[in-house]
């Protein structure tokens, strides 16, 4: 096998996974974030209870953030942070800018 | 002790009665007392020896003679949208994968709120059957789509989505939807709205 031919399956694998995950998670994503919304307007709860609720909300749109640049992954660059199990991607040089 | 007379009394009475009914009528439509929303689950199995069972609606409750469909595989998804809906103080009918064919409601849904998810279809096909029915042809909708999914948006564009909603959303997000396909003098071709299957992406995804 060519290194460039290794290099496209390679990359079909992650981009495969990533597909999966944003698949899979946006549903759940859906729910946390519309949840944690009604619970940061809802008026009977204490103003502290309510801005834990808003942080959760603003998590919950961070991480579909990532999961929105996961099915942008156009090429596969890695970084080392030390994890004993391996390298990981480098989402933010790993994904295209536009889909 | 004062008497009054017996024409008089009737009169005080007939008043106090008028008066008690107006009373609860303004109350009832300026503060949306009976407004609390209520949940009504479309009810039939899928398809009997080939041909489709037409679902029956109970209504148990009404507001403003609105009331919006939510069809989607998810249960969770159906339960969210209720909750959201219900903060419109919107009666809330649910179809589930389930349920084929056009409802026999006497009256046609307000607008539907479609969850649509590729990995099933059944939502989709009691979408259609809603299409095919004259009195459910042109009813508005929400299409609830997975962000950057392309298949899935033609697919809602061709199903004739009023507006596209991507998910994760914010329920504001949605009810901004609604209240934009309620809106009485809604002109969908009008510069600054979504035109039918124009995608509108959540602030969560902006």
């Amino acid at each position: 096998m060519q290194p460039a031919d290794h290099d496209q399956l390679r990359l079909a694998g992650v981009q495969l996974a990533a597909r999966t995950a944003h698949h899979l998670l946006t549903t759940p994503l859906t729910l946390a974030l519309g949840y944690s919304d009604l619970l940061a307007e809802d008026s009977r709860l204490p103003p502290d209870l309510r801005a834990l609720a808003k942080e959760a909300s603003e998590s919950i749109v961070i991480a579909a953030a990532y999961l929105r640049r996961l099915i942008r992954i156009g090429r596969i660059v890695e970084r080392d942070i030390g994890l004993p199990s391996g390298l990981v991607l480098d989402l933010a040089d790993s994904a295209l800018e536009a889909l | 002790m004062l008497a009054l007379p017996a024409w008089k009394t009737r009169n005080v009475f007939v008043a106090v009665v008028l008066a008690a009914v107006a009373y609860w009528l303004v109350r009832r439509r300026l503060l949306g007392v009976a407004a609390r929303p209520s949940t009504t689950v479309l009810s039939a199995r899928a398809r009997t020896n080939g041909v489709a069972r037409v679902p029956r609606v109970t209504h148990t409750n009404r507001w403003n003679g609105n009331y919006a469909l939510v069809v989607g595989e998810h249960a969770g998804m159906r339960q969210l949208l209720k909750r959201v809906l219900g903060g419109l103080a919107l009666e809330v009918c649910e179809a589930s994968s389930d349920q084929h064919g056009p409802s026999t409601s006497s009256r046609v849904p307000s607008l539907a709120v479609v969850d649509v998810d590729p990995s099933f279809d059944q939502g989709m096909v009691f979408w259609h059957s809603l299409r095919r029915n004259p009195s459910t042809a042109s009813i508005p909708s929400v299409f609830l789509v997975e962000a950057g999914n392309e298949v899935v948006h033609r697919l809602a564009d061709m199903a004739g989505a009023s507006i596209c909603l991507e998910k994760p959303f914010h329920p504001r997000d949605l009810r901004d939807s609604v209240e934009r396909l309620l809106s009485p003098a809604l002109d969908l071709t009008q510069p600054g709205l979504n035109g039918p299957g124009t995608p509108v992406r959540s602030q969560a995804n902006a």
